[in-house]
């Protein structure tokens, strides 16, 4: 059971979003606002442990989806957050994508293709989209430097939690998310990291310098 | 010569006056040091042959420039500290008088030659930008005294030959000063005045100017800031209405395909909710033409206005009596554009927040002065929010007109925005 929580400031459009999800047997919206402050209010509370997904819109009011994502970001780094928006993927995608976002989809797509996001996001994977594309282009090539500096915001969180000995488990509990989507995270660290298993990627957070 | 005037530490003509004597006294005194300086080798020329006169006449060089100096440097500092500028005068004048006469008998000069040198007083009076009566009383004194000295020091002088002459010439020379110094000091009064008023002038018209670009930018701020505001609440209308409501259209035909077993009941709900839709875009559609489209006055704006509440009551359902002078048929576009637009955005303003029953849409004239009210009886503006792009873009377009928006919130509630201009 996904469990979503949508942040969109038109009624119409949650409505309609409402009626899908209802359609999808592995669905569950847990609810929507349609302003930036009541997300804040409840990022705050802690509301986000028990959302699986966040579907949030750009364009909220008063203060912009911008700030939602940064704070809810903050609060839980692994929580996959997808962008919803009616402005375009070009420019901004990437930019979101940066910042942590789990996918980032235009409103113009397909409702099919935003239940996959949704879907893919919540095994902790990026739905492929051209952006997303882009993207993991622009983290290749900064590949000259340190293995570690190729993780994304969301990876490097895992990855210092775990090289600083918190066990999956605790991870996945702490950052409220699913124990297998760590394990698809640190499979994914150790193929950035070039190490075997995971002890391996705690040695190499000794030899760089980012555990004591 | 305006420059001057306009100096803004010269503005009385006595100031100005003061300054121009302190100037012609140091222009002399610089004069008569550089021509005792460039006939200095003069001396040993004319007086060759007599070594006591050579060295006579460097010594009076020598006091000369000492006493034209003096005078220099105590007018420089006098200007400095605001002291008075006579003491460099008197010291100048005297002091070259006594030497020029103590000169004169060396070199042999008959009689008391020193008293001599008091002819050209008078004359030198000229420098002297001062009143009349000053210089009248001045001279009198000087030549009185320079003759009653001259006379005194030995009273037959009086019955020689030349004492007639030399008592006439210093009459007449006192007398020319006198007339010439009047008439020097009415021109420069006369083009002291008239370059006041001429700056005078040039400030009032530099102040126009200034007050008119200002307002000009003003008012081309005016235009650009409503077109800007125009524009944004027309991308706000397409982005925001317009989009999410396709948006909505599109996520519910997504949601249609996936069921193809759907009820009756849910296929009616659907269309009832997609037909919804259909309408929301429309009436957004609706409105951005309304905004895009220019303001037609081949009706004029009376009936433009009547229209124009006609459809907003049809919209909102909220009846709105219109009260529009037929005279206003006869507007030009350039005032009746603005106006339509004030009036437009004032009842779109009521529908999305006034929360009112009733409205009203009056423009009325006295002559041609005007006046543009829209009241309502809703919940008044303060309760309203800020108001946002509609207030800001009413009071540019006002602010185009001349003219200024005027809120009123009646005892018994509700808001009345009026304009008054003359047409």
């Amino acid at each position: 059971m996904i469990k979503i929580f949508l942040a969109d400031d038109h009624p119409v459009v949650v409505q309609g979003l409402s009626l899908i999800f209802e359609a999808q047997p592995d669905f569950k919206l847990l609810g929507a606002a349609t302003t930036s402050d009541e997300v804040v209010k409840l990022i705050n509370k802690g509301a986000p442990q028990a959302w699986d997904v966040l579907v949030l819109d750009l364009d909220l009011p008063p203060d912009g989806g911008w700030l939602v994502l940064e704070q809810f970001l903050e609060r839980f780094p692994v929580k996959p957050v997808l962008i919803y928006t009616r402005k375009p993927e070009k420019n901004l995608a990437v930019r979101a994508l940066k910042m942590g976002a789990a996918g980032y989809l235009s409103k113009e797509r397909s409702t099919d293709e935003l239940l996959a996001a949704i879907r893919v996001a919540h095994d902790g994977d990026y739905f492929e989209t051209p952006a997303v594309a882009e993207f993991l282009r622009q983290q290749k090539n900064a590949q000259q430097g340190e293995p570690h500096e190729r993780l994304t915001a969301r990876e490097f969180a895992i990855f210092s939690r775990f090289s600083n000995g918190q066990a999956p488990g605790k991870i996945a509990e702490a950052l409220g998310v699913q124990p297998g989507t760590i394990s698809t995270y640190l499979q994914r660290i150790r193929g950035k990291l070039g190490v075997e298993n995971n002890s391996e990627i705690t040695e190499y957070a000794y030899r760089v310098g980012l555990r004591d | 010569m305006a420059r001057q005037f306009l100096r803004p530490d010269l503005p009385t003509f006595a100031d100005y006056a003061a300054a121009t004597t302190r100037r012609n006294v140091v222009v002399m005194l610089a004069l008569v040091a550089g021509g005792i300086i460039a006939w200095w080798p003069t001396d040993r020329w004319v007086f060759g042959h007599d070594a006591a006169l050579v060295a006579a006449f460097s010594q009076w060089r020598t006091a000369m420039l000492t006493v034209a100096l003096t005078a220099v440097l105590y007018l420089w500092f006098a200007a400095r500290r605001g002291w008075t500028p006579w003491p460099g005068y008197v010291t100048a004048i005297v002091g070259f008088s006594a030497l020029n006469g103590w000169v004169l008998a060396k070199a042999g000069a008959p009689d008391t030659p020193w008293i001599h040198s008091q002819y050209v007083l008078a004359p030198i009076s000229l420098m002297f930008i001062v009143r009349p009566l000053v210089r009248g009383i001045v001279i009198a004194l000087f030549v009185t005294a320079c003759l009653g000295a001259y006379f005194a020091f030995d009273s037959s002088y009086l019955h020689k030959t030349g004492a007639a002459f030399l008592l006439s010439f210093m009459t007449f020379a006192s007398l020319l000063s006198l007339a010439g110094g009047h008439l020097l000091y009415r021109l420069l009064e006369r083009d002291f005045s008239r370059g006041q008023a001429l700056a005078a002038n040039n400030r009032h018209l530099e102040r126009l100017v200034g007050e008119q670009t200002e307002s000009l930018f003003r008012l081309a701020a005016g235009v650009q800031e409503t077109r800007e505001n125009d524009r944004s609440q027309i991308a706000k209308d397409i982005h925001d209405d317009q989009g999410q409501y396709l948006t909505a259209l599109r996520i519910h035909l997504d949601w249609l395909k996936n069921q193809p077993s759907a009820t009756p009941e849910r296929l009616a709900s659907f269309v009832q909710t997609t037909s919804h839709l259909l309408e929301q875009l429309n009436a957004t559609q609706r409105k951005i033409i309304e905004r895009l489209e220019p303001y037609d006055n081949r009706l004029g704006l009376a009936t433009a206005l009547e229209i124009l509440a006609e459809n907003w009551s049809q919209d909102t359902g909220i009846p709105c009596q219109t009260q529009i002078s037929a005279a206003a048929n006869r507007l030009p576009p350039p005032l009746a554009a603005p106006l339509y637009r004030i009036a437009g955005e004032a009842l779109t303003n009521i529908a999305k927040h006034a929360a009112a029953s009733r409205a009203e849409l009056s423009l009325n004239n006295n002559g041609n002065l005007w006046r543009l009210a829209i009241s309502d009886n809703g919940r008044g503006l303060s309760q309203q929010g800020s108001g946002g792009y509609g207030l800001l873009n009413m009071q540019a377009r006002a602010q185009a007109l001349g003219s200024a928006l005027q809120f009123k919130t009646p005892a018994d509630g509700g808001c009345c925005i009026s304009l008054e201009f003359s047409a």
